[in-house]
């Protein structure tokens, strides 16, 4: 007889303020070490205020939000970066942020058989101005334990 | 669809699986009889062009050299106008459906020498991440 497990789900959210010299983890225990869980599926973006910062960009997977999702004891078991969709444009006129993925799982997920953890990383944010403004990760996961 | 849990295989430099040139015959990136159920690629933004560059396909082989049972293909999503410092990361997620494809003996990676054009400029080279989401094998 198969077991149904109820899922779960928690918004992670980091918002950077400008003048922000060094990165900013977030860790979310979602399931802790001698705990299973099953991650099934997760969506999430990255934003940034202002379209000359250059604290998120795709120049570099250092300026990008990254995601690792780890076991119980901190070992990453595959990383991701969030997507950044940027005005693009030399005038600001909205529309930054809130593109999302919505990346499912295929069967009933990826097993983590000792815990689970989320890790995300914003990148450092050091600039004012025009190449200011405050930066932004956001992953929703869904999961199981 | 599979019963069994999802395993995944990711890197952050596709272009140079294995610490060199990612060639067109592949590196085994998964071993044993696999189901490949989906590829999630992160494609980046690469320089200020008003021509949309094609970029190098990747391909997923079942040997060294061997059958090509899936390609795929990206476009720079460039800007010509583009004066903003911050640029994009577009997502790309292709699930296969049904019970997946199919790899008897492993997975080969491998990436195209030139772009659909013939072209080997690094401007080509635009995935800046590639996972691929599997059952039934390894990760080598």
């Amino acid at each position: 007889m198969s077991q149904l497990y109820k899922c779960r789900s928690k918004p992670i959210v980091s918002i950077v303020d400008e003048s922000t010299a060094t990165s900013t983890t977030v860790n979310e225990t979602l399931a802790p070490s001698g705990t299973r869980a099953c991650l099934r599926s997760f969506s999430g973006f990255s934003a940034c205020t202002k379209h000359e910062n250059s604290s998120i960009s795709s120049a570099a997977t250092s300026t990008l939000v990254s995601v690792e999702f780890q076991d119980g004891s901190a070992v990453t078991v595959f990383k991701f970066y969030l997507p950044v969709f940027p005005p693009s444009d030399i005038v600001d006129l909205g529309g930054n942020g809130g593109f999302g993925s919505g990346l499912h799982i295929p069967g009933p997920g990826i097993l983590f058989d000792d815990g689970l953890i989320v890790k995300m990383v914003v990148p450092p944010n050091p600039l004012t101005g025009d190449n200011g403004g405050q930066i932004c990760g956001l992953v929703d996961v869904v999961y199981s334990v | 669809m599979t019963n069994d849990y999802s395993q995944i295989w990711y890197s952050e430099e596709p272009y140079d699986v294995g610490g060199s040139t990612t060639p067109a015959t592949g590196v085994q990136v998964i071993s044993g009889r696999s189901r490949v159920h989906a590829i999630w690629v992160m494609n980046r933004w690469v320089d200020s062009s008003t021509t949309l560059t094609l970029t190098r396909p990747i391909c997923l082989l079942d040997s060294s050299g061997g059958n090509l049972l899936y390609k795929t293909a990206f476009m720079n999503p460039a800007d010509g106008t583009s004066t903003g410092a911050s640029k994009p990361l577009m997502p790309y997620e292709h699930y296969f459906g049904g019970n997946g494809i199919l790899f008897p003996n492993g997975v080969w990676f491998g990436v195209d020498a030139t772009d659909q054009s013939g072209s080997t400029s690094t401007s080509s080279k635009t995935a800046l991440y590639v996972a691929l989401l599997y059952t039934g094998g390894v990760n080598t």
